[in-house]
């Protein structure tokens, strides 16, 4: 009788640890199915897949198996908690990066730059070179400026022993190979104390832009204004930016955007021109401030071709080759020019060579991230 | 399908099992072979064919062989059994290598054929094979209903990276199979182990050998822990599937062979082989190497025996000679442990068997993971300390460079649960909680089930290695 008592309690107690493993995963994928669909991730910026429609067709070719999957995934619920729950969790286990970010000290994110391809970037190099020559050769002086990481100005906060390249050793090749480089790192490092690149996004920041420009003068043979000209408007206190997104939640406090502009710049004089049909009188558009990418608050973020009248009349007409590292730089260059054309080949159509030469520009710059110039073919 | 994707685990998973516990249960055979044909073809729609096609040929033999007992004729059945199991996997699995083969050695140009490999067909033609083999020698009677037949052959669970499970051993089980809680909760919770080993433990150690797979410069130091890492990941990826099929086996009534004990505590190769992809090594035991005359007819054949065994075991592995080359490493010193080392062994003290045995399987996953000959050499000097010779910027001997170092701070914790997981400690510990706590160890499975979650919902790094069977 009391074997028979313990047997039964025993299954019982099965029973309901079956019950209890079972139905915490029922209740899961109720939860799954009876929530709405999500249709953007604020965190991820970027579009989630809804529930996928079945065709035959669809489901031969593999796409409907990968869309189900992602669409999975993608509902999943409580699925920024999970993954949260998962970036803490690793890095109490040591972990120091995730998706190419360091989790740095001081709760920096910095991006991770511990490869590249010395095959492309020699062919950049060349590209560039002969792009600049041929632009001088039809009377415009030249420059290259590639704007190093924040893992190469600011050190200090990185993981020990991340495995980061020697940035410099890249920039003094293109030094050598492309005349009229600029380099700005050392001018960077010198401030590297200071607030010069967000500690949640991949660019530098309006002052870091500002170090980079008066070395960009400096050793053009020109002068900078100095810093106390300029107005310091803070625009954000809340921006989260690429690192914190692909970081991947990372429990962090928001970064601070500065606008750095001498007063009464912006207003009738000023005209940009984004090849929308309209003219805007100032280079911020505040509405992306209310938006996940903050960073657009500058210039609306990456078009071919953007025409900035700036109303200084000297003449001077400069043609800005760049990523979007320019679009804070830009800032400091409204006093300098007559006119400023701004041009993202990853979207420009036309020849560059030829739109140039039509132009009658008087200055040329190409300003890119040396990451980015590292890794991806340019083509000029 | 792979058992580690939301398609699974949220979508196929459940549904199957509720459509199949809630039918009655003279149905079950045919819902488990309907449920696995479509787990197959949502990979491969079209190799399903393939994976029919094989079913029919050894059942129809099965039957001949049975009908023609004790005649010349089961003898024909048999051999064409074996014929066209083997033919198959020649045309899909090795058709390409052996035509590259070809053209190199004589230098004539015959296009190659571009099959890509049917998921799991290693597999499933041995399972076939060992079927129809099986009836040939009575140790199987034959199966007349091709539905069962069929739910044997394509049965889900193990049909995409085993363990190879001979129709003898889940033959009875096939007929009449019972299922209680205590099965469907012991299977289930198998099943999260052996998901946690894939998506918590094999994943990131991929990652980190991936890491070192794909840099120009490897310090001595780094070549060791890039190959720690892969010996780690394929261990827990493939014990980690061998234990999410035994745990949906068991759900169903089945009881598949183990497949892994603990291998890495090994004190020979001998041991080594008894421990890893154990059902691989029975099958070639049972199938090849007895047959052949095993160990019977005299030192000199057992030899000859041991060295076709482990050429098919290693090639068995993927179409690359490397994998040959991987077999015969291992026959090598199997042999050499039959004529003299064993015995040497057994009395020597654990520190050196045991580094005897740990350093012969990590040098021979380096002929594992590389299936170029040059880059396989380049990484076993890199193993000697003597890889950064002549190279200013390498680092000397086996001292870590910068970046091992960061490594090791980024998977030092994981690393050691890596270890400690080869290991029967987590066993003997788990069993001891599970008698005192049944309630805690529920609780540990669901926080287990939630890692995986989060772990896959975060990573999208979730390649399956096995593919290539």
């Amino acid at each position: 009788m009391d074997n028979k008592d313990r047997k039964d309690k025993k299954r019982f107690q099965r029973t309901g640890q079956l019950g209890l493993l079972a139905g915490a995963w029922a209740l899961f994928l109720i939860l799954f199915l009876a929530k709405p669909a999500v249709v953007f991730s604020e965190a991820e910026n970027r579009y989630l897949q809804e529930k996928p429609a079945f065709t035959w067709n669809a489901l031969k070719s593999g796409v409907y198996g990968e869309e189900l999957e992602k669409w999975f995934s993608d509902q999943l619920p409580y699925r920024d908690s999970l993954v949260q729950g998962k970036t803490l969790l690793s890095r109490a286990l040591g972990r120091t990066e995730n998706q190419g970010i360091y989790l740095g000290k001081n709760s920096y994110l910095l991006e991770a730059f511990q490869e590249y391809d010395p095959e492309i970037f020699q062919e950049n190099l060349e590209s560039v070179g002969q792009f600049l020559e041929a632009m001088e050769e039809k009377g415009m002086e030249g420059h290259l400026l590639l704007a190093p990481t924040a893992g190469e100005v600011l050190p200090h906060y990185l993981p020990a022993f991340a495995p980061e390249l020697d940035q410099e050793q890249l920039l003094s090749q293109a030094q050598v190979q492309v005349p009229g480089t600029i380099l700005v790192e050392d001018a960077l490092k010198s401030h590297s104390q200071e607030y010069v690149y967000y500690r949640t996004d991949h660019h530098w920041t309006s002052l870091g832009a500002y170090y980079a420009y008066e070395a960009f003068r400096e050793q053009t043979g020109r002068e900078a204004l100095p810093q106390e000209a300029y107005e310091e408007e803070i625009l954000s206190r809340n921006f989260y930016g690429t690192s914190y997104s692909r970081a991947g939640s990372y429990d962090i406090s928001p970064d601070s955007i500065m606008a750095m502009y001498l007063p009464g710049i912006e207003g009738d004089g000023l005209a940009v021109d984004y090849g929308d049909g309209k003219l805007y009188h100032s280079i911020y558009d505040r509405s992306f401030l209310k938006k996940r990418d903050q960073y657009r608050v500058f210039l609306k973020g990456n078009y071919p071709l953007v025409k900035i009248h700036t109303g200084v009349e000297n003449g001077k007409k400069l043609l800005l080759v760049k990523d979007s590292y320019a679009n804070t730089f830009v800032q400091f260059l409204l006093t300098d020019y007559q006119e400023i054309q701004m041009v993202d080949l990853r979207h420009f159509k036309a020849s560059l060579a030829e739109y140039a030469a039509e132009q009658d520009f008087t200055e040329v710059l190409v300003l890119y991230q040396v990451k980015k110039f590292a890794q991806e073919r340019i083509l000029f | 399908m792979v058992f580690s994707s939301f398609t699974f685990l949220m979508g196929f998973l459940p549904l199957f099992l509720a459509v199949y516990f809630l039918l009655p249960v003279r149905l079950h055979n045919g819902m488990l072979f309907l449920g696995s044909l479509i787990f197959y073809a949502w990979g491969e729609p079209v190799y399903v064919t393939l994976l029919l096609f094989s079913t029919l040929v050894d059942y129809v033999h099965g039957i001949l062989v049975d009908r023609f007992r004790g005649r010349r004729a089961a003898k024909a059945a048999l051999l064409s059994s074996v014929l066209i199991n083997a033919g198959l996997l020649c045309v899909f699995k090795y058709s390409g290598l052996l035509v590259e083969t070809w053209n190199s050695l004589t230098g004539l140009g015959i296009p190659v054929p571009g099959f890509k490999l049917p998921i799991g067909i290693s597999f499933y033609t041995f399972q076939t094979m060992s079927y129809t083999i099986d009836v040939y020698r009575g140790k199987a009677p034959v199966q007349k209903n091709i539905i069962a037949f069929g739910a044997y052959v394509s049965m889900f669970p193990q049909l995409i990276a085993g363990p190879i499970v001979r129709y003898v051993s889940v033959q009875k089980e096939l007929d009449q199979r019972s299922v209680c809680s205590w099965d469907i909760y012991e299977g289930l919770r198998r099943f999260l182990v052996g998901l946690g080993k894939k998506v918590l433990l094999a994943n990131p150690f991929g990652a980190l050998w991936n890491l070192y797979l794909g840099r120009p410069d490897v310090s001595g130091f780094g070549s060791w822990l890039g190959i720690l890492a892969f010996g780690l990941q394929i261990y827990y990826d493939f014990s980690g599937y061998s234990d999410m099929a035994i745990g949906l086996g068991r759900m169903l009534g089945f009881s598949f062979p183990e497949n892994f004990a603990y291998p890495y505590i090994s004190r020979s190769i001998t041991e080594f082989w008894r421990r890893w992809h154990m059902t691989l090594g029975t099958w070639f035991r049972e199938y090849v190497y007895i047959p052949l005359g095993g160990n019977r007819k005299g030192r000199l054949c057992q030899l000859r025996n041991l060295l076709i065994v482990w050429a098919l075991t290693g090639i068995w592995h993927g179409a690359s000679w490397n994998f040959l080359l991987w077999g015969l490493y291992y026959a090598s010193f199997l042999i050499l442990e039959k004529l003299f080392l064993g015995k040497w062994l057994e009395k020597a003290p654990g520190v050196l068997s045991h580094g005897y045995a740990l350093l012969v399987t990590a040098v021979g996953w380096t002929l594992f993971a590389f299936e170029d000959l040059g880059a396989w050499a380049a990484w076993l000097v890199r193993m000697t300390g003597f890889g950064g010779m002549g190279n200013p910027s390498g680092s000397l001997w086996l001292f870590p460079a910068g970046f091992d170092l960061y490594q090791l701070m980024n998977f030092a914790p994981l690393l050691v649960l890596g270890l400690l997981g080869c290991t029967e400690l987590p066993r003997r510990l788990g069993k001891g909680m599970l008698e005192r706590h049944p309630w805690a160890e529920t609780g540990c499975l669901l926080l287990l089930l939630g890692a995986c979650v989060a772990w896959l919902a975060a990573d999208s790094y979730n390649p399956f290695l096995y593919f290539r069977f």
